[in-house]
């Protein structure tokens, strides 16, 4: 079927005189003082400037929203992920419980590598905090204590542990810095 | 390419914000956050850092680390660092470098203009401060205007007639009410009072300290000298307080919060919003003093504001809303994002400064849409009510009978699809157009809106060149009350308009069937089987019957009907032309073909012969 047909279809008229075509009415005069191409000149160059930089913000917004639609899904499952981290960190409480119940303990350290999996396999990587030294950007150092014979400045315990999907951090780790 | 940013340098938290498009747009940080944290921090190597990551070390670096400068400011005060000693210009210049760094990354722009925000009760020397703070981080302050007029003009009330408006702003950790009197485009500020040590954060350690003291209740121990478990309850007191806002009660949820000998102990409380309320309650009426304070001051009563905005986060709770309700008569607006409403203040003043604001006539639209009148009184939409306007958008028609050598174009303006309930706007005839069979020609109609609203609809024939258009003055001259009926109308008779348009498209449908019929029929009069023939008619006819009249349902199961008949037989004629295709040969009637009629074969190749001779 060819396009046109689907085109939408303008009745038969009878034969009517035309209307004839109204035509914009001229708008500029021919300049009658002197300085009159003066002031045109400069509303011209105004209006330029107007259009160049509009075209130029235009083309910002664009590149700006292209990086930004691109990097939604990675923030979204960064989101997802997050909300998800609480039940981590307190499976990871749980297992430093000691119990007599070892079934019980085991049943729950599979739990727990089950999680570890799911978030290996969505990119979620555990940023390097116990030992390291400590580095604000991916730390949030919530004690701090002095301790000689431990080097400056070092993640000496690990209270919550920090994530990083795809470079972006997550959870900062929470973290106790020695020095 | 100068924008000017509009800065809210808060106490806490800072917010940076510009106009874009003719809007006001909140830039986030590097870290990709709508606010930054107003701390300067510098590391035991001297290294600078400013924000959520100053933060995140201060506890490791406390006489290092330096929060809530702004209530410096004007001051003697100085830190010292390495044996440098910086004042509170200097540090909040320190942070008033990254919002600016962080801006011209996010815009691809270099940035030296800014309007900068403070409290209405700022003294000259602060105010002064605040400007040398911009100029040490390398902005030229443009302006620096009050933090409740901000929250005006972002609200727009500038705009509005002459009230006087009182503006509660509860922050993070300061509290500013402030009546101002807006009048002629001026706004003054009539009166001002708070409580600088007062805001959010006083409502999260109310809300862990009641934790605290149920814990120790039900377990006996006593989680306040317990850093790590504090951390927690601090998280988990901050989400439960954003939480009740919305909902009456909030599950708080630490397992494992500490340990004993007997083993772990969990903390599994309930707040509901009444506790919540109550717990909070001394804070919410220590606002009420500075709210009476400023009215009296302002010289009003209740009733004679027109109107309380309301700025920072902990606005958004249900009892500080509630307290102004009570103590003013008027529910709070908070349409905008309290937590940067100050900020897109600032962007806009920046915005008018620059001339923005007024340069780009804030953006026209079409208030209703714009179209013509196609074949059946169909109103076919070319432009779509709120487009923005200038604009452009042309459309190929065509004509709807054999032989049509003007088409009339009616250019209608409104919402409902039949074109006779929608408000005509002019019309015009374009001839002169080539003979042809319907559906041939092609008429390319354009519709021109210019910024001023005056529409040119155009009409010119692919074909033979012609052009005919007109130019119509008017279609923005409606008053909203006549766009709100048509807008309305178009929704109310949506179901009835629907039901016409299917009408109107099951007609032309059977119409367009008619005519390829006829058409079909007519050029292959010879090669049709009789029989054939006969049932495609019978068919053709029991459709021009149904047409006659106006049962829609019998129109398309009779157009369906000759449907059908009209592809079988036009599968078999080109099953007989000898169709290389094999799809068609795969079904049944490829075998009809084969068995059918080879006399048509021959004949064709009798026809070859005689004309050779």
């Amino acid at each position: 079927m060819a396009k046109k047909e689907k085109d939408p279809e303008l009745s038969q008229q009878q034969p009517e005189p035309e209307i004839p075509a109204q035509e914009a009415a001229p708008d500029d005069q021919a300049p009658s003082r002197p300085d009159e191409p003066e002031t045109l000149r400069a509303a011209l160059a105004e209006q330029e400037d107007k259009y160049l930089r509009l075209a130029a913000e235009y083309d910002n917004f664009r590149k700006r929203t292209l990086k930004e639609k691109s990097s939604v899904w990675a923030d979204a499952q960064a989101e997802a992920v997050l909300s998800f981290l609480p039940v981590y960190d307190n499976l990871e409480r749980a297992l430093k419980q000691e119990t007599a119940d070892q079934a019980y303990a085991k049943g729950v350290e599979m739990i727990m590598t089950q999680f570890k999996s799911v978030l290996e396999k969505l990119g979620v990587e555990e940023i390097p905090a116990l030992g390291e030294p400590f580095d604000p950007a991916v730390h949030n150092a919530i004690l701090h204590m002095e301790d000689e014979s431990l080097g400056k400045n070092i993640v000496t315990e690990v209270f919550q542990a920090g994530f990083k999907l795809d470079g972006k951090v997550i959870r900062v780790a929470m973290v106790k810095v020695a020095n | 390419m100068s924008k000017i940013i509009g800065i809210d340098l808060g106490t806490t938290n800072s917010c940076v914000s510009v106009m874009e498009g003719g809007e006001a747009v909140v830039i986030p940080n590097a870290e990709g956050n709508r606010t930054t944290p107003s701390v300067v921090a510098f590391s035991k190597d001297g290294e600078r850092m400013v924000g959520q990551v100053a933060k995140r070390q201060a506890i490791t670096n406390p006489d290092r680390t330096i929060s809530s400068i702004k209530r410096e400011m004007g001051s003697n005060f100085k830190v010292t660092i390495d044996g440098k000693g910086y004042t509170p210009q200097e540090i909040s210049a320190m942070v008033l470098q990254k919002l600016k760094a962080d801006a011209e990354a996010y815009l691809g722009a270099t940035i030296t203009e800014a309007v900068i925000t403070v409290p209405a009760y700022f003294t000259d020397a602060q105010r002064q401060a605040t400007k040398d703070a911009g100029k040490i981080a390398g902005l030229d302050v443009k302006r620096i205007i009050n933090e409740p007029t901000a929250a005006a003009l972002a609200y727009g009330v500038d705009k509005e007639s002459d009230q006087k408006i009182m503006v509660y702003d509860l922050g993070g950790g300061t509290f500013d009410v402030s009546v101002l009197e807006i009048g002629e485009g001026v706004i003054e500020v009539l009166a001002t009072a708070g409580n600088n040590r007062l805001g959010g954060d006083d409502f999260d350690k109310a809300v862990m300290d009641w934790m605290v003291a149920e814990f120790k209740k039900t377990s006996g121990i006593d989680l306040s000298g317990d850093k790590v478990a504090m951390q927690r309850l601090k998280e988990a007191a901050e989400k439960a307080k954003i939480e009740l806002s919305g909902v009456t009660t909030s599950a708080i949820n630490l397992p494992y919060i500490t340990a004993d000998a007997t083993g772990p102990k969990h903390l599994d409380l309930t707040l509901t919003r009444a506790k919540f309320n109550e717990l909070t309650h001394h804070l919410v009426e220590a606002t009420t003093a500075p709210i009476r304070q400023a009215m009296s001051d302002a010289g009003l009563t209740g009733d004679q504001l027109s109107k309380v905005l309301l700025v920072g986060g902990s606005t958004r709770i249900p009892a500080v809303q509630d307290l102004v309700k009570k103590l003013t008569g008027k529910e709070g607006f908070k349409g905008i994002n309290p937590d940067e409403c100050v900020a897109i203040g600032a962007a806009l003043q920046g915005g008018v400064l620059v001339g923005d604001v007024k340069g780009l006539l804030l953006l026209d639209v079409t208030p209703l849409s714009l179209g013509i009148e196609t074949m059946g009184g169909v109103n076919t939409k070319l432009i779509e009510r709120n487009t923005t306007i200038p604009a452009k958008k042309s459309q190929i028609f065509t004509t709807a009978a054999d032989n049509q050598t003007s088409v009339e174009v009616h250019v209608l303006q409104g919402e409902r699809e039949m074109a006779q309930y929608n408000k005509t706007l002019g019309r015009f005839n374009l001839d002169g157009i080539a003979s042809a069979r319907r559906g041939v020609p092609q008429i390319e109609v354009t519709f021109d809106i210019d910024a001023n609203g005056i529409v040119n609809v155009s009409a010119k024939d692919l074909g033979t060149g012609k052009e005919q258009h007109i130019t119509i003055t008017s279609s923005t001259n409606m008053s909203k009350e006549d766009i709100d009926k048509a807008v309305r109308e178009a929704e109310q008779f949506a179901a009835e308009d629907a039901k016409r348009k299917e009408e109107v498209d099951t007609r032309n449908q059977a119409d367009q069937m008619v005519y390829q019929t006829e058409k079909t029929l007519e050029d292959l009069k010879d090669k049709i089987d009789p029989a054939d023939k006969g049932s495609v008619e019978s068919a053709l006819s029991r459709v021009k019957d149904t047409l006659k009249g106006t049962d829609i349902a019998a129109i398309k199961t009779a157009t369906e009907e000759l449907t059908k008949a009209f592809y079988a037989v036009s599968e078999k004629l080109y099953q007989q032309q000898g169709a290389p295709g094999p799809d068609s040969g795969a079904g049944t009637a490829g075998g009809q073909g084969d068995t059918g009629d080879p006399n048509v074969v021959d004949a064709d190749y009798e026809v070859v012969d005689d004309n050779k001779d």
